[in-house]
């Protein structure tokens, strides 16, 4: 009886650690401070986001702000800013591409995490100089960022297609089935035993020798 | 001690012959089960053993004899056909029987004398007639 309390409390347990895991989800890859996309803008470029890290397992983040003063009035560093947002980003960072904009201040800083490779980053960095600046110098932001954004998905999608990495939500709830399946197999198991010894038949006597 | 020193080669040829020779009077059998511990729930794990020998049968007339080195206790157990017939202290009194011979370290003599008793109650509970000898085993250690 103490054993199964001990494994319903581990199943409780495990649960409940990982659901608080599966319920940290977080579906929005756009943080637009500045308002320069349009809504259906935003919502479609998160959609592609949401689909591109179910099939890649990478996060790409997008933070858009219109400038540092707007927050600050301290002289502080752009990329120290940028970080703690991202800080304050419940993610899974070695997974996570950050990209962030400053409209007034004409900046641009991405940062990856250690588990992405190496040619993504680089091909990322040539899609900002090739595509989104162009767009950034003639102000069109929201294009910049959009198309910017699409062509690293589409170059990159089936590349990291063959790579597949199980996305955390999914490992999770997995394992979660997977240890309560465990769990009752063991209960079962256990039940099963109990019904063995609790039958009783015949008689009988034992006695100590000593 | 090991627990297939605890008999002698002689002393499991008396017993195995005893037996035989009771068996060849009798629907029931008589085994005798050599284990290391027993522990503190001696009559579920005398059960479950009784049933791993596969001595349960329809008759439910078949006995044990369990020998529990570590803990040096002596244990009987009777199916239900068996137990429904004889009085409630006959299995109490057959261990102390025993195991006042396994005092003096009788073991054979003591197991001889507990066979006997429940002999005289098998023969004239589930009395047979056979000609020849089982070839089944008699004596089991714990593996």
């Amino acid at each position: 009886m103490k054993k199964i309390k001990v494994i319903l409390f581990f199943i409780v347990f495990v649960k409940v650690l990982l659901y608080a895991q599966i319920f940290n989800i977080d579906d929005n890859y756009i943080y637009d401070f500045a308002k320069i996309l349009k809504e259906t803008d935003r919502k479609s470029l998160n959609e592609l986001l949401i689909k591109y890290n179910k099939i890649t397992g990478i996060k790409f983040k997008i933070i858009i702000i219109n400038s540092l003063k707007d927050y600050t009035d301290e002289d502080i560093v752009f990329e120290n800013f940028i970080r703690n947002i991202f800080n304050s980003i419940k993610t899974d960072r070695q997974n996570t591409i950050l990209f962030a904009i400053t409209i007034k201040d004409r900046k641009l800083y991405y940062e990856s995490g250690t588990q992405i490779n190496e040619s993504l980053t680089s091909l990322l960095s040539s899609i900002i100089d090739n595509k989104i600046i162009p767009y950034f110098k003639n102000e069109e932001y929201a294009r910049g960022i959009y198309d910017g954004v699409r062509v690293f998905i589409r170059k990159t999608e089936k590349r990291q297609e063959n790579n597949i990495k199980i996305p955390a939500e999914i490992f999770y709830l997995l394992m979660s089935f997977l240890i309560v399946f465990a769990g009752l197999f063991l209960i079962a198991k256990r039940k099963k035993r109990k019904v063995k010894i609790i039958e009783e038949f015949g008689k009988g006597a034992f006695t100590e020798w000593k | 001690m090991r627990l297939k020193e605890f008999l002698k080669d002689e002393e499991i040829t008396l017993l195995n012959s005893t037996i035989k020779s009771i068996e060849k009077r009798t629907k029931s059998k008589i085994r005798i089960y050599i284990t290391e511990k027993i522990g503190r729930y001696e009559l579920k794990k005398a059960r479950e053993i009784f049933v791993s020998l596969n001595l349960r049968n329809e008759l439910k007339n078949n006995v044990i004899f369990i020998i529990s080195l570590k803990d040096k206790k002596i244990g009987i157990l009777g199916d239900d056909g068996i137990a429904e017939k004889v009085n409630e202290g006959f299995w109490l009194n057959t261990v102390n029987a025993v195991a006042e011979k396994f005092k003096s370290h009788e073991f054979a003599i003591g197991l001889i004398g507990g066979i006997n008793l429940v002999a005289e109650k098998v023969i004239e509970f589930f009395p047979d007639e056979k000609e020849e000898n089982s070839l089944e085993q008699i004596i089991f250690y714990e593996k």
